[in-house]
């Protein structure tokens, strides 16, 4: 597999360790619009909209291999499927812990069930989570695999929908719902300017984890 | 039970502050740590804290790096 050979090589790695290195000084150091109310915390869409990209680049990865996976029965593409839900479910939780963060320092609240989506994300992640423990609930490898790829389609077509469609729908003090853009042509251009570089940071470095679970996987079906 | 809500409302009532305000009085204006962390400089203490943490995920990383290409150099 073409992707197996690219998780083994070195070089992307050194490039996102040094990418990301840049984007965190950067990121600090860069002079940026004072907005009110957000003041210095704006600093913090550096790292709390990358890893929710991270997290959807994951997630794709992962629907990817279970496609994959119930079209041919080979079994490295369910080990892509769940090393990629678990890069995605760090990536999310990451994604809340910044998001929590940051909301308490703009609406003075760690966390607040009246916020539609970050309600619905962490539900979300509950059932990326439910994938896992699906997997771990059978004692055939096969049966699990097959099982766990067909619930990783429905959740990945499920999850746009608790991320993105609904929020939408729903009054929410989080930017991105109706007459609060998150990101438009009012965003300035200095925070472009890192922000671009960091979803692709992020995202190299949701490969470079999802390597990782990737290959503890292989080994792991070798019994050692 | 009593003693159990005495306990409570012992632990609501901020006795910490009260007690060591006056210790800490003209203490935030003095030293060069705490001037730095007053002034606005303070960006770049959030920038070393997180340096420091990204070099030890980053180490980390690389340490598992490791441990994996032994062990499938050794099984696979």
């Amino acid at each position: 597999m073409i992707l197996e050979r690219f998780f083994k090589q070195q070089w992307w790695k050194w490039l996102t360790a040094v990418w990301l290195t840049a984007v965190i000084i950067v990121g600090f150091l860069i002079t940026i619009p004072d907005i009110p109310i957000l003041r210095q915390t704006s600093r913090n869409i550096f790292f709390h909209v990358p890893m929710w990209f991270t997290m959807f680049t994951c997630f794709v990865m992962s629907f990817y291999g279970s496609v994959r996976y119930l079209s041919g029965k080979q079994a490295h593409y369910d080990l892509l499927a769940e090393a990629a839900v678990r890069a995605g479910i760090t990536f999310g939780i990451a994604g809340l812990l910044t998001g929590s963060l940051w909301a308490r320092f703009t609406w003075g609240t760690w966390w607040t069930f009246a916020e539609p989506r970050m309600n619905l994300s962490a539900v979300a992640l509950l059932m990326y989570v439910a994938y896992l423990l699906l997997r771990s609930s059978f004692q055939n490898t096969e049966k699990a695999a097959k099982m766990s790829a067909g619930y990783n389609i429905f959740a990945f077509t499920s999850a746009p929908f608790l991320f993105y469609v609904i929020p939408r729908q729903l009054p929410s003090l989080h930017p991105g719902a109706e007459g609060n853009p998150a990101f438009s042509e009012i965003t300035s251009p200095e925070i472009r300017y890192v922000l671009y570089p960091a979803f692709l940071g992020f995202i190299l470095l949701g490969i470079w984890i999802t390597s990782l679970w990737y290959r503890v996987g292989k080994l792991d079906k070798e019994e050692i | 039970m009593t003693l159990f809500y005495a306990q409570i409302i012992l632990l609501l009532q901020d006795t910490l502050t009260k007690v060591y305000s006056e210790k800490w009085d003209g203490v935030a204006q003095s030293g060069p740590i705490m001037s730095v962390l007053e002034s606005n400089q303070l960006i770049y203490i959030v920038l070393g804290v997180t340096l420091i943490i990204w070099s030890v995920v980053l180490f980390s990383l690389r340490k598992l790096e490791q441990r994996l290409s032994k062990l499938e150099q050794t099984y696979l």
